[in-house]
């Protein structure tokens, strides 16, 4: 590859090529001088990372799943259960003490609406003396 | 005087040249080198060759146009009409000369006329030629060669004629 020009050439690069016209330079003035200076190059990569970092975290983290609540579980019933033998046996000590009893089996027995449990749902005294008869 | 204005003040009429062999006006070429030339400057940092790449952003700017106007241009084509406004200042003894020099490079395929323009007016090396054409440097070469030969012959032949 020679660079270096015949007098052909060099007659040709004599003709001289039509400057751009005042207009051409106006309107490059408007866009280049009001614009800044060259774009900064890592901005686009930065940006291209961040992004692709939000999305790798999206996906290698996703949200908690909910952990089921577990269920409400009534506790057994830590008194007598409602039968005849532990009501007598509660006014015998007193009449607080029988208060106190239908207090508890209210408690435990009524649902927030005001209506009962079922009764299954109580569980049986171990305590041979108090398998009275069920209400 | 700013950078830029340095910039366009030294290279502006080999670019406007440049265009020209794309489009078909002078004031096509002009558009053209205006988009091409701001999205040079705003994207210069850091190029390796400036002078190239400022062609470069030209002449991607040209080929989009050609794109979007292809059809327009496909049918001039068919219908042989050639450009009338002159692309090199003429004063009055040199205007036919001119005027000869353009047709004859108007003669001649745009690969070629792309690396003349750039060797000749834009006084480019054969490597900033091929670097702004996205070409090799032979290739670049090569095609010089064809285009001067044809240029000589077609020159030879108007002042024949």
């Amino acid at each position: 590859m020679n660079d270096s020009l015949s007098p052909f050439e060099r007659e040709l690069r004599g003709h001289v090529p039509r400057e751009p016209s005042p207009h051409l330079q106006e309107q490059l003035a408007v866009a280049l001088d009001a614009a800044p200076g060259p774009r900064r190059r890592w901005i686009g990569p930065a940006l291209a990372a961040a992004a692709a970092l939000v999305i790798l975290a999206t996906v290698m983290w996703p949200p908690p799943t909910p952990v089921p609540r577990p269920p409400v579980v009534v506790h057994p019933l830590q008194v007598p259960p409602p039968n005849a033998l532990a009501y007598r046996r509660a006014l015998a000590e007193s009449e607080q003490a029988l208060d106190r009893l239908l207090d508890e089996h209210a408690r435990v027995l009524l649902r927030g609406d005001g209506r009962m449990r079922p009764l299954d749902f109580l569980k049986p005294s171990a305590d041979p003396e108090l398998q009275g008869d069920q209400l | 005087m700013d950078q830029w204005q340095a910039w366009f003040h030294q290279h502006g009429p080999a670019l406007i040249l440049f265009a020209r062999q794309h489009v078909r006006s002078h004031a096509e070429a002009e558009d053209v080198v205006q988009d091409g030339f701001i999205r040079f400057w705003r994207r210069r940092s850091g190029v390796q060759d400036p002078l190239a790449f400022l062609y470069r952003c030209v002449r991607t700017v040209a080929i989009d146009l050609e794109r979007t106007e292809g059809r327009r241009r496909t049918r001039e084509r068919e219908a042989g009409s050639r450009s009338t406004q002159a692309m090199f200042q003429s004063p009055l003894e040199r205007a036919e000369s001119d005027a000869a020099v353009q047709q004859a490079l108007e003669t001649l395929p745009l690969e070629q006329k792309e690396v003349v323009a750039l060797k000749l007016w834009g006084e480019m090396t054969f490597a900033q030629v091929a670097e702004a054409l996205e070409i090799s440097p032979n290739t670049a070469a090569s095609r010089y060669r064809y285009a001067i030969t044809a240029l000589r012959r077609e020159l030879a032949e108007e002042s024949v004629r």
